[in-house]
Parts: C-alpha cells; structure tokens; sequence
C-alpha cells in the first residue's frame, strides 16, 4: 500500500472523530512513515511496518474516549448550501414577524398566569384588611358599650358624661341626644335603656362579625398560599451521565474485549445517545 | 511483559527518550525498542497525555523540505522522572521480598 492510500483509508476510517484529531493524527502517521522511508526503507515496507490499517483505527477508536465520539455524533453538520441561505433571506418578512408573534405569545401567557396569582394574592390581602377592620370595630363597639356603662353610671351621679374617657361617642350613640331641659334623671334613665340595648345587640353583632371576617381571611390566606405554591415554575434537572472510557476498562479488566465492531460502529454510523 | 505493568512504564520510557535531546517521534520508538515495543497510536496517546500535563513541549521544524514535531522534556518531565526513580527502590524492595528463598528454584 502507497503512503497516500494508507493515510486516505485511515481518514475515512476515522469519520466520526472530530475533524482536528483526524488531522492531527494523519500528520503523526505521515511523518512516521516519512521517517522510516529516510531511514532507507520503501514506501511499502514503511506502511507496513506500521501495520494493517484496519488495527491502526481500532486502536485509535479503542483509545479515543466515548464522550467523544458521542459529541462529534450529534453536533449537526451544518453545510447550509447557497439556495437555502438564498431562501432564508427571502422569507425573511415572512418568518421573522411570526416567530417574534410565537415568542411573545409565550411571553403573555406566562404574565397571564402572574396576573392570575397576583389577583388571588390581593383578594386575599383584602380580606385580611377586612378582617382586622372587624376586630377593631369590634373592640370599638364593645368599647362604645363599656362608655355606655360608664356614661349611666357617670349620668346618675348627675355628670355630663358625654366625654367620658375622652372619647367622641356622641356620633355612634344609637339614641337621640336630648339636649338641653329633659331632667337629668330622665336623661339618665333614657340612656341607661338606650345603651343597654345598644350594648348587648352591639356587642353581639360586633362579635359575630368579627369572628366570621377572621374565619374567612383565615381560610383564603391558607387557599391562596395553597395556589401561589402550585404556580412555582418546574424546575428543570440536568442530569448528568458519566461514561467510562474504553481505555480504563480494558486496564481495569484486561480480559475483557470490547468488541471492536461496537467501536466502529460508534464512530461511523449512527449512534443513539441513551 | 504483563499489559499493566507496562502501561505505568511507558511514559517515563517516552520521558527517558527526551531527556537528553529533543526527540522526534520515530526516533524515540527506535530508542525504546529494545526496552518496550510500542505501537504508534499508544506512542501518540503517551504524547498528548504527556503535553497535557505539561510534562514535553511540541515546535515543529523543517527536516529536508518536510515539517517534522519534536519533542522536548519540561522541569515537570524531569520531576516524573527522579518520582520514578524513587518509587522504583520501593519496587526494587518488594522484588527482593517475593524472591526471597528462591534460592534453589532460580
């Protein structure tokens, strides 16, 4: 065999590395060959003396690593030819609007969703606002009904209760304010009646509510927590898988063969990845 | 030679083969025949392996109109070698152990 045949023959056998190895070696072997032919050998016996061709790429498919070969396999051989790049400036009005319209379809609908989590976030908050309200129109009221007390206790003794501990009870009493002449035992009484009254329905009423605006913020709070976690984005795992190389294997287990039919056809034809 | 013992040997034989001078590749499997056989292809991993751990460095030259690669050994290249000398009295050692009272059947 011709030094040129040896080295056509060891490129082709090669296919599937990645194109600097294949050169990379066609040069070593090259310049073996070279330099047992200066030493006086021909150009046949310095191929030969190399050895058959077949086991020259056995050995270098057998010792490049899997990851490789695997890489070189999937990476696309992306030749565009003149007329489809001729194609693609064409179209160019055509396939760029539609795909910016896909991707910002993606875009809204993901904001969508947000929306749709902010809104249950903000029904949730109000209702929290309206919870609390009722607790402090509760303690108000109650509050109003301990005034009431104090304004009858404060009326029999005959003082002007009205602004009892401060505070400007006159716009939430239930009653008329009677002012001026009614005596002050009347006064009094009529208070007295229209406070107790009042108080107990106030109280009752100021309770409920309290209880039922705390009850329902509590359970939507808990609902929207619920929702709000179900939106969380599913991550994505990368897994990763480390592959042996044939090299360390055969070291490890020197009577293990692995066959070199398997290693061809990794490196020349198809491969699937698992 | 048993396979494994001889693929922890290789590089420093390759080292060994440049130490002195720069060194090209057929010249440096001629050096090493009557030691080790080594094909080309194990001789080409044994130098990229060698440049990867910066143990030789690569120039290619002109050699009678054609470009040829030498090699040439680095401090670390030289540092393998004094380790192997070292860990070679160990092997010396443990070869004197397992020899031990061959006397007869030698």
């Amino acid at each position: 065999m011709r030094k040129q045949e040896f080295l056509d023959a060891l490129k082709s056998g090669l296919t599937g590395l990645p194109q600097e190895d294949i050169g990379e070696r066609l040069t070593f072997y090259g310049e073996m060959i070279d330099d047992r032919m200066e030493e006086g050998l021909s150009e046949e016996d310095a191929v030969a003396a190399i050895g058959p061709v077949e086991q020259v790429i056995n050995e270098i498919v057998a010792e490049t690593p899997l990851t490789k070969l695997v890489k070189e396999r999937i990476k696309p051989k992306r030749r565009l030819r003149a007329w489809e790049i001729v194609m693609l400036v064409i179209g160019f009005p055509l396939w760029f609007p539609l795909t910016v319209a896909a991707l910002l379809l993606v875009v809204v609908f993901y904001l969508v969703l947000w929306v749709l989590v902010i809104c249950l976030w903000a029904v949730e908050t109000v209702l929290w606002a309206a919870a609390l309200f009722g607790l402090v129109a509760a303690v108000l009221y109650t509050l109003r009904g301990y005034v009431c007390r104090v304004r009858r206790r404060a009326a029999r003794c005959g003082a002007d209760a009205d602004r009892a501990f401060g505070l400007p009870v006159c716009g939430l009493h239930g009653g008329k304010r009677r002012n001026g002449e009614a005596c002050k035992e009347d006064r009094a009484r009529n208070q007295k009646n229209v406070c107790r009254k009042g108080e107990n329905k106030m109280k009752k009423g100021a309770v409920i509510t309290a209880v039922v605006l705390i009850v329902l913020g509590l359970s939507l709070f808990i609902g929207g927590l619920a929702a709000g976690g179900s939106f969380q984005p599913i991550e994505v795992q990368e897994k990763t898988y480390t592959v042996t190389e044939p090299s360390s294997l055969r070291s490890k287990c020197p009577s293990t063969r692995i066959s070199m039919e398997f290693m061809r056809s990794v490196s020349s034809r198809g491969f699937k990845p698992v | 030679m048993d396979a494994q013992l001889k693929r922890g040997l290789l590089d420093v034989c390759v080292l060994a083969a440049i130490k002195n001078e720069d060194s090209y590749g057929y010249k440096i499997i001629k050096d090493m025949k009557p030691y080790l056989e080594m094909s080309e292809s194990t001789l080409y991993t044994i130098l990229k392996r060698l440049e990867t751990a910066s143990m030789l460095t690569v120039r290619t030259a002109e050699h009678d109109g054609r470009l040829r690669k030498y090699y040439h050994i680095t401090a670390a290249g030289h540092r393998r070698i004094e380790e192997f000398k070292t860990e070679w009295k160990e092997v010396i050692s443990i070869y004197q152990f397992v020899t031990k009272g061959d006397g007869e059947y030698a």
